[in-house]
């Protein structure tokens, strides 16, 4: 009953960009892309429509940010929200996806053939940087997001991640050294044996 | 600083680069661990760490 009263307000005031959302990750899903949660795509979370689908692609975090182009500035605020995606730690890539207007009044019969067949504007943006607002079809995401991927893994941003890691140890273990006595709290803390001091001091 | 000393201080801190890695993992599974972001974004943020870290450990041992 609650499934036929949506759907009759999908056809009086057009499909809401959230089912086109979930829609879509089901796709992703379904074709091996991503790896969405059951959480996102169940009956349960249909009812509750969350604001963004996320999924996860080779360990990583990403985030469908999709939107109607039938209202104005759709690309600038897809891009705002992305950017917040990321820096708030949300999902490591985010993926902006502008909808034609003509889904907004799909049949739900046949949303899911027109997803697979509709041109978007995807934008994406990740820990690496962004891309531009490229026309892609759902097969064209699929590379898109492996680009990304590999840009966000590349050798320079992890190299860089690690040094990142390594200097914030170093400036954490000085003013760990500011306070007297810590090192022996922290001795005792950390169960460092004696005889493995006494070894070090002896090398 | 005593090169001992100094081993100890990057082992600590070390250990506690380690368990924020983690807690940002957990936070992405467990809706009452707060992620690192909105854990240091408290006004008193030992105290929350303090209580993350608590609720890890119940977690761990449940």
């Amino acid at each position: 009953m609650a499934r036929t009263s949506r759907r009759s307000a999908d056809r009086s005031q057009g499909l809401r960009e959230e089912v086109l959302n979930v829609k879509l990750a089901e796709l992703l899903s379904r074709s091996g892309l991503l790896s969405v949660p059951e959480s996102i795509l169940s009956e349960d979370a249909r009812r509750r429509l969350p604001d963004v689908a996320i999924g996860d692609y080779w360990g990583v975090r990403v985030v469908l940010e999709g939107r109607i182009a039938d209202r104005p500035n759709v690309e600038g605020t897809l891009e705002t929200d992305c950017l917040r995606r990321i820096e708030e730690g949300i999902a490591s890539i985010a993926i902006a996806v502008r909808y034609p207007p003509e889904l907004r009044y799909s049949d739900w019969v046949t949303l899911e053939e027109k997803l697979r067949t509709v041109t978007f504007r995807i934008k994406v943006f990740s820990e690496a940087g962004a891309g531009e607002w490229i026309d892609s079809d759902l097969e064209g995401l699929s590379a898109i997001l492996r680009r990304a991927y590999e840009s966000l893994v590349h050798e320079d941003i992890v190299n860089a991640s690690v040094e990142e890691l390594r200097q914030s140890i170093e400036v954490a273990s000085r003013q760990l050294a500011a306070s007297p006595g810590t090192a022996g709290r922290l001795r005792n803390l950390l169960v460092v044996p004696r005889r493995q001091e006494a070894d070090q001091h002896g090398e | 600083m005593a090169s001992n000393d100094l081993r100890i201080y990057r082992v600590a801190s070390l250990t506690l680069a380690n368990a924020m890695l983690f807690q940002e993992l957990i936070s992405q599974r467990e809706g009452h661990v707060r992620p690192l972001r909105k854990t240091v974004e408290s006004l008193d943020i030992v105290g929350e760490f303090n209580r993350q870290y608590r609720f890890r450990t119940d977690l761990q041992s449940s």
